[in-house]
């Protein structure tokens, strides 16, 4: 076989590879042709995924099945899936999203081949198996994983990595709903945290590539068709509002639900974490026994509510054991995700409120099906709180632009409540509940000014927690620091004052040790109002706020992937010199300020 | 690397030879996925539509069975399988109309209107939920696109049904000009059908269009010499183009060939009520005739007054006419006063005011022709 060198020095060829080496040459360029590739081959994947999920589901749960298949087949598959993500696939574990975004901000934009692997099938399995969770999240991490593994394939650097990783989520989602606006928007609202992000173009040439991917394989399908709704009355935006209000509740209440699950489950012993996806089989297997609709993710029966074909009671029964299945089914462990349930939650919430509505009014309301399609966008604007995303995703979804304005209307109210009642968005709190502190959208906006990182010097060696007073008070008796680090075998617990050790020390407890002084941190890692810290990429305007707040001149800096990784410390005269201002309060010379 | 490099230009570590295999990896990966996906989604097609007429068969039998609602679910799910089926969601239209959830079929029928606007059957199940719901031009709307609409086998047919549909619509309602414009186009077709020709003529009647109905039933006669009912239409419609005799004779020879007929004999009696009531009628002395003129504008004159027409100028004359003593000489004058006033009288009457004296209407009738 002829090498590629060689083939390079063959003249037909010879053009071919100049152009290939210049495009080498190129990053910028480079990383814009392969979002065509990316696009195409993450499209590939996401509709391979979706077909073979829908087969597999289709031989487990053959028409006419017996009823024990029901409790049986989820049981099994969680089992399955279980084993395998907890013995070689750890990392493919839940939705996908907060692990992409952890890519993105903590690991450098790395994500592993294995990974992707790994959430394929388990993924497929687990969904296929009537597990209550989506296919959306592990798409846009599975074509995340994509886009990071051909661009450390080819040596891009670490920032083209990084911006590769939105091009597959946009790609992937562009797939896996049909909808390639809203994949771009949710790529830079949600992945990327900024819609001014200069990858723009990248990301929707991946979506568009992936749209057109799907449309050669399965043709021009919405993902729902939708009765075309109309608002009956201006009156009736007052029921929209109702919604919205409904749907924020609801999100809510489903966000904490699940949180507080989690917390329960991570609580139990590490080395049996196989066997708990199977409460999330069981769980859903035995209320999908009585109510098979709750099996799976269950657009079927989005769609018979979208177009007003269910009972009151069918609704409000489906959203409540929706809830629970999914809630118990993402907090067990189980793969898959919660784009799709949320739909399915908001859908069922709608057709409720619709179905009362349009009893209590009938002449000046639409029917419950317009409701429905309102609530969809309700709940996923409350529970992922991408308002943007939401709106044009569900007129991508649907293709039904008549009901768009009580859509915003309900979208902002459930966005504004969820806000309010649940302060940190879904996907951050699980990515904490992890141990990753991944940076929020408050975060996002300064992150533009002047960082940490340009004032970081290497820590103090730090005081071990079981040091006496004495003799860390002999240990920091030469240091001009005014705190000191505080590490025991699980890594940094807190910072101590010296003053503190020092005053401890005048009142007779010299015999006394470090931890006394500091809080420690908590199983989950350090807590913000206790141990006060800061990240490289965090601003130095946060520096100073936490500094005053916690009456320490010196803060850890920490890693985000291992929040008790001490990477350095960041001092009170080293922030003030950053803005050019000495220790003495006086700023300096102009041409002193660094740049 | 430098994770801040900014707008430094940088070039990827990969060498090369990597760089080119790399590309090569994904074009091949872009080939073998599309075949892949292209494989899996025509199984996919395949099984699907499969189901799909399986549950849409399991439909079809439970309706059969006299379970609409059961069989609603299984066409509701084979269209959710299968939207591109015109068949599934037209028999979950019809399911829900049939059990009058017309909201829902209706929002159903919008959905596969726009899919399929020239669909035949699709118009026609539309055009009857719409008449189920009260909204009666809309209906006419979809059942003339149904008439000429497109249809499958047995088009001709399917679409005289159509037509004749809309035909029994305009007829509870009474609308003659677009009744008959609408059996007008049907009175070529199928003429040696006996009865399809019978059910045109007792269209035309309803219609209007009393000429047409006789010579339509007279069709019917030369095919069925011994047809009751084409005997009685002839009847009806001589009666309606005041050819009374003749009228009589065709009902008598529907009452021979069906005795017990009591709606024949009921216009028989009419018909001889309108007979010697006819002031016009030939072999009638002139003393019979003023006597006729007499009753003729008496009965006008109560018929105008039952309209609230008893203070009209016409009324006054018609009294003063029925009140005066006429000789011998001036009979013929007479009559032909009374019968004047008569129908001036009558002419005078509001439109929207109904009499319930059938003879005189029908008289009436004749005399303004």
């Amino acid at each position: 076989m002829t090498s590629a060198p060689a083939l390079a020095k063959e003249p037909r060829f010879g053009k071919f590879f100049a152009l290939l080496e210049d495009l080498r040459r190129r990053e910028d360029q480079l990383a814009l042709s392969l979002s065509l590739f990316i696009g195409a081959i993450v499209g590939l994947v996401v509709v391979a995924f979706i077909l073979l999920t829908g087969r597999l589901a289709a031989h487990m749960y053959p028409p006419n099945g017996a009823g024990w298949r029901r409790i049986v087949v989820p049981t099994l598959g969680s089992l399955v899936t279980g084993y395998l993500l907890f013995r070689f696939f750890p990392e493919a574990r839940g939705s996908g999203i907060p692990q992409t975004r952890a890519a993105m901000f903590i690991h450098e934009g790395r994500i592993s081949f294995r990974t992707v692997l790994g959430k394929f099938a388990c993924c497929a399995t687990s969904l296929a198996s009537g597990i209550a969770l989506g296919r959306e999240g592990p798409s846009v991490h599975i074509g995340s994983g994509i886009a990071s593994v051909i661009g450390r394939r080819l040596g891009l650097s670490t920032r083209q990595v990084r911006w590769l990783i939105p091009v597959g989520a946009s790609a992937a989602l562009a797939a896996a709903f049909n909808t390639p606006i809203a994949a771009v928007i949710f790529s830079l609202e949600e992945i990327m945290g900024d819609l001014h992000a200069p990858i723009l173009g990248s990301v929707v040439l991946s979506s568009t590539t992936s749209w057109m991917v799907l449309h050669l394989v399965l043709g021009d399908e919405p993902l729902f068709h939708v009765a075309g709704y109309h608002l009956v009355d201006p009156a009736e935006l007052l029921v929209y509002v109702v919604l919205g209000l409904v749907g924020g509740l609801g999100s809510v209440g489903f966000v904490r639900l699940l949180l507080e699950l989690r917390k329960a489950f991570a609580r139990l012993p590490r080395r049996t974490a196989w066997l708990y996806p199977v409460a999330g089989g069981l769980c859903v297997g035995a209320l999908g026994y009585f109510v098979p609709a709750v099996l799976g993710v269950g657009y079927d029966q989005v769609e018979r509510v979208l177009n007003g074909d269910m009972l009151l009671a069918a609704v409000i029964v489906l959203a409540v054991l929706k809830i629970v299945a999914t809630a118990v089914c993402y907090a067990s462990g189980n793969a898959g995700g919660i784009f799709g349930p949320s739909l399915f939650i908001g859908a069922m919430m709608g057709g409720a409120v619709g179905h009362v509505a349009h009893q209590l009014f009938p002449n000046s309301t639409a029917g419950a099906g317009a409701y429905a399609l309102v609530g969809m966008g309700t709940a996923f604007a409350g529970i992922i709180r991408t308002p943007l995303t939401s709106v044009l995703m569900i007129f991508e979804v649907t293709r039904n632009y008549t009901i768009i304005v009580p859509l915003m209307i309900s979208n902002l109210i459930a966005f504004y409540i969820s806000q309010r009642l649940q302060h940190e968005p879904i996907y951050e709190a699980l990515a904490r509940q992890d141990g990753l502190h991944l940076p929020t959208g408050a975060f996002r906006q300064l992150a533009r000014q002047r960082r940490v990182s340009a004032a970081q010097k290497p820590s103090p060696e730090p005081l071990a927690a079981e040091t006496t007073l004495e003799d860390a008070q002999q240990r920091t008796l030469e240091s001009d620091f005014g705190s000191w680090p505080v590490v025991d075998g699980r890594g940094l617990v807190g910072m101590v004052r010296r003053a503190d050790i020092v005053s401890a020390v005048a009142e007779g407890r010299g015999r006394s040790v470090v931890r006394d002084l500091v809080d420690a941190a908590g199983e989950e890692g350090l807590d913000d109002d206790a141990v006060p810290h800061v990240h490289p990429d965090h601003p130095l305007g946060l520096a100073l706020t936490r500094m005053g707040e916690s009456r320490h001149t010196v803060l850890p800096v920490v890693s985000r992937a291992n929040v008790r990784a001490l990477l350095g410390v960041v001092t009170l005269s080293d922030v003030l010199s950053a803005y050019g201002v000495d220790s003495a309060g006086d700023a300096r010379r102009r041409s002193e300020v660094p740049r | 690397m430098n994770e801040d490099a900014g707008s430094t230009a940088l070039i990827p570590t990969a060498s090369a030879a990597t760089f080119v295999a790399t590309f090569a990896v994904m074009l091949a990966a872009i080939a073998a996925l599309l075949l892949l996906d292209l494989f899996l989604a025509r199984i996919d097609r395949r099984e699907s539509v499969a189901h799909a007429a399986n549950l849409f068969a399991d439909g079809q039998s439970l309706l059969a069975s006299h379970q609409p609602a059961v069989a609603e679910q299984r066409f509701a799910s084979a269209v959710s399988i299968d939207h591109s089926s015109v068949t599934y969601a037209l028999a979950l239209a019809q399911a829900r109309l049939d059990q009058g959830k017309i909201a829902e079929a209706e929002g159903t029928l919008r959905d596969l209107v726009e899919r399929a606007e020239n669909d035949g059957a699709v118009n026609l199940v539309m055009a009857r939920t719409l008449l189920h719901s009260g909204r009666t031009e809309e209906a006419k709307a979809y059942y003339h696109r149904a008439i000429f609409g497109r249809w499958g086998a047995d088009s001709v047919s399917r679409r005289q049904e159509a037509r004749f549909e809309l035909i029994d619509l305009l007829a509870r309602q009474g609308s003659q000009r677009e009744l008959l414009a609408e059996i007008l186009p049907l009175d070529g077709t199928s003429p040696d059908s006996v009865a399809l020709r019978a059910r045109l003529a007792a269209l035309f009647i309803v219609a209007g269009s009393p000429a047409r109905a006789v010579a339509a039933f007279r069709d019917v006669l030369r095919q069925d010499p011994t047809s009751a009912d084409a005997y009685d239409g002839i009847g009806q419609g001589e009666l309606a183009l005041g050819n009374f005799r003749r009228a009589r004779a065709d009902f008598a020879e529907a009452l021979r060939l069906q005795p017990g007929d009591t709606a024949v004999k009921a216009r028989l009696a009419t018909t001889d009520s309108v007979i010697t009531l006819d002031p016009a009628a030939r072999g009638i002395g002139s003393a019979e005739r003023l006597s006729r003129s007499r009753k003729l504008l008496e009965r006008t004159l109560a018929a105008a007054v039952q309209c609230g027409q008893a203070a009209a100028p016409l009324a006054g004359t018609a009294r003063a006419l029925l009140g005066a003593t006429v000789a011998a000489t001036q009979r013929e004058a007479m009559t032909d006063s009374l019968v004047e006033t008569a129908t001036s009288l009558w002419a005078a009457r509001p439109s929207s005011c109904k009499t319930t004296d059938v003879p005189l209407r029908l008289l009436q009738g004749r005399l303004s022709q």
